[in-house]
């Protein structure tokens, strides 16, 4: 495993550890986070609210958490806004068209690693 | 026994005086003929019109030899206005063979439409003659008279179709010839070659700007309603270049659909096919390169069997996803993230339901253009479903032109055959009938009832990491609710919606993740004097409920309302005021967004 995803597995551990408990709101799910392509959700802004607010109806980050650390849908529209032009549409783009299934990963919605988030990849370095 | 007579002769004046139509008296007359000439200084523009063409009836039912002057230029000029149309047929009850060299003329004019030389033929045969114009040997005197003119002109009456018999030349007569036209425009309509399309508003158009039926796309007598609708967006491919930072970047969005679906009384059907692709490049000075590409192919269908208003309903889906990224890290070249997954879902579900929403958008074109034409009394008889549906197809075959002039040129032609639309329309109803046609406050408005439950069987396949919340077979409950009405001559829409899903037979230790939410939308369209869209008022609602059942899960709760307003004032300035509210489990999100734009509007003159 490469030293950057052994930090970010680190980070991941000790966000599970000390979420429990926590004062988290995780947020509602849309009717397209679970059940495959026989349920579907409309499409999602291309704005990085809009972008964020996709990735919390899919349960992949929560709404608000009292943990700072916590990779939540304020983190997730400060880091996109953030960004470059071209990466910053690229990450908005790529959660647009992203299933659900893709967009969580090990840890969501409490305590998402966002270096795992494939489309904040886009987002580079 | 003389008292006796006299009142009898009194009772039979009166009775002969009621039951004669009006006509214009002889000192009428001459004010008609008056009116029809030149426009009061009193009396507006509109209302003037108005007059005239009662001006003009009451001269062609006058029989008063006056009126047969001033009717022939109407006939002859009026080509705008159903005045003329008015004389045309005011000259066959005058009777009068002054009248026939204009009426044979409008006949052989190719740029006349039909209704207007179907009118001249009648006026001629009241008249007595025949409808071939005076040319050809001989034809000065006799033609007239209907007795010697050539088969020449006879080439004039095929001009509206194909098998003219008249066209032998040999001594058709008016009747005769009449007939011999109504089969050729029926045949050539049959042909796909429509001889509709001519008239003088829009100039000598050419036959192939009305698509004949085999032009037109395939739908069933039955069928309730259609779509075909292809979507591709391909704006957002971006490349760059610059050397200040030597730095390259590339992205792409890019995405198309298809859907296609018929509605008919016992079945209905509909399909959708759709890809994605997300692709980017960024090559940063030194080492760091971000390469990732997503590919995303899905399709669905849904076929219900109908009895009555209750339905069996099938479902089908599958959706494939890749994704690609490749990250290097620009402070060690060897701490490259590279990463592929993928994503399958192959699913079914049947159930059964009642009702269904159809998209009514064209048919409230339809009765938008029934209006229009009732407003500017232009409404010669109600548009009925075979008419109405010759339009909406007619529109749907000529979706794919840039410009609106064939569906414009295609739309009055057929309501001008259908004896629906009155004389030509003059410049204002036209721009009001190119308002209709150009109106895109008619996409996706829904109206009906629908609800549906199903059961539904499926298999996905998830990437082990991270672990999937649902994967491998899937068994779910799946329910949904549609409603729409369209209200207020169209102008206001009320729709709604709702939906539940519950995941069944989760094996132990796997959690049953439940989602359900309803909506409500308010929808009021506005719009101007002459049918311009002036804005629209949006407000909607909706409310949403989930539970993921995991450990120390939280039931979502998340009331959300947005409201929109939007109103042109003119071509240049409007106003756009947007807000929405929403909160999640106590999390509050507020935003309102107001634009307002005044344009000054230029004048400008050059030499």
């Amino acid at each position: 495993m490469t030293g950057r995803l052994a930090i970010a597995a680190v980070c991941v551990g000790w966000a599970v550890a000390c979420g429990a408990g926590d004062d988290t709101t995780e947020g509602t799910r849309a009717e397209c986070a679970q059940g495959g392509a026989l349920t579907d959700c409309p499409d999602a802004q291309r704005t990085s609210q809009g972008a964020c607010w996709r990735l919390v109806d899919c349960g992949a980050i929560s709404v608000v958490s009292d943990n700072t650390n916590r990779f939540t849908w304020a983190h997730c529209v400060d880091d996109i806004d953030r960004l470059t032009a071209d990466r910053q549409r690229l990450v908005i783009d790529c959660i647009a068209a992203s299933t659900c299934d893709e967009l969580r990963v090990e840890g969501s919605p409490r305590a998402p690693d966002p270096n795992q988030m494939h489309c904040l990849r886009f987002g580079g370095p | 026994m003389r008292a006796t007579t006299l009142l009898g002769a009194a009772i039979a004046i009166a009775v002969a005086v009621i039951a004669s139509p009006a006509r214009a008296q002889p000192a009428e007359v001459a004010g008609q003929i008056k009116l029809i000439e030149t426009q009061p200084p009193d009396m507006d523009r509109a209302t003037w019109k108005d007059r005239r063409r009662d001006a003009a009836r009451k001269l062609g039912q006058s029989k008063d030899k006056r009126a047969v002057g001033v009717l022939i230029r109407l006939a002859e000029t009026e080509t705008f206005d159903i005045i003329g149309e008015i004389a045309i047929e005011g000259l066959g009850n005058l009777g009068d063979p002054a009248a026939v060299p204009i009426l044979q003329k409008i006949i052989a004019d190719p740029a006349r439409d039909k209704a207007q030389k179907d009118l001249a033929r009648k006026a001629l045969a009241k008249i007595g003659t025949d409808a071939r114009p005076a040319t050809g040997t001989g034809a000065t005197g006799t033609g007239a008279t209907g007795t010697g003119a050539t088969g020449t002109g006879a080439t004039g009456t095929g001009a509206t179709g194909t098998g003219a018999t008249g066209a032998t030349g040999t001594k058709a007569t008016g009747t005769t010839g009449a007939k011999a036209t109504g089969t050729g425009g029926a045949a050539s309509t049959e042909g796909g070659t429509s001889a509709l399309g001519a008239g003088s508003l829009l100039g000598e158009r050419p036959a192939s700007d009305v698509p004949g039926p085999g032009a037109l796309p395939a739908v069933a007598d039955d069928a309730l309603a259609a779509y075909e609708r292809v979507t591709f967006a391909g704006g957002t491919a971006n490349v760059g270049y610059d050397t200040a930072r030597k730095r390259v970047d590339f992205d792409a969005d890019v995405a198309g659909q298809y859907q296609k679906r018929v509605e008919r009384e016992a079945f209905a059907w509909g399909w959708n096919a759709a890809a994605h692709i997300v692709a980017g490049y960024v090559n940063p000075d030194g080492p760091a390169l971000t390469r990732g590409l997503q590919l995303d192919a899905s399709a669905d269908g849904e076929a219900r069997l109908y009895s009555g208003q209750v339905y069996g309903i099938g479902r089908a889906a599958a959706q494939a996803q890749v994704n690609y990224i490749s990250d290097v890290d620009p402070n060690n070249a060897g701490n490259t993230l590279k990463d592929t997954r993928s994503t399958a879902d192959l699913q079914v579900a049947i159930g059964g339901g009642y009702g269904r929403v159809l998209d009514v958008g064209a048919a409230i074109r339809v009765r938008r253009l029934a209006r229009t034409l009732e407003a500017a009394r232009a409404l010669g008889k109600r548009i009925d479903p075979t008419v109405a549906r010759r339009l909406q197809l007619t529109w749907w075959a000529l979706r794919g032109e840039r410009s609106t002039y064939r569906a414009l040129v295609a739309t009055v032609a057929i309501l001008r055959e259908a004896g629906i639309l009155l004389g030509e329309p003059d410049a204002g109803l036209s721009y009001e009938i190119l308002n209709v046609l150009r109106d895109s406050q008619l996409y996706l408005r829904p109206s009906g009832v629908d609800l549906w439950l199903a059961v539904g069987e499926g298999y996905l396949k998830r990437p082990d990491q991270p672990t999937p919340i649902e994967s491998g077979r899937v068994e779910q409950l799946l329910a949904q609710a549609a409603y729409g009405a369209q209200l207020d001559d169209d102008k206001l829409e009320i729709s709604g919606g709702a939906y539940a899903r519950l995941r069944l037979l989760a094996p132990a230790n796997t959690p049953s993740p439940s989602a359900a939410g309803a909506s409500a939308r308010f929808r009021r369209f506005a719009y101007g004097e002459h049918g311009d869209p002036l804005g629209a008022i949006d407000v909607s609602a909706s409310l949403q409920v989930s539970n993921d059942d995991l450990m120390n899960t939280q039931i979502g709760q998340r009331l959300t309302g947005q409201l929109g307003f939007t109103w042109w004032l003119n071509p240049a300035s409007g106003v756009r005021l947007a807000a929405s509210l929403g909160e999640d489990r106590g999390a509050v999100f507020f935003g309102a967004e107001l634009t307002a734009t005044y344009g000054l509007l230029d004048g400008t003159f050059a030499r």
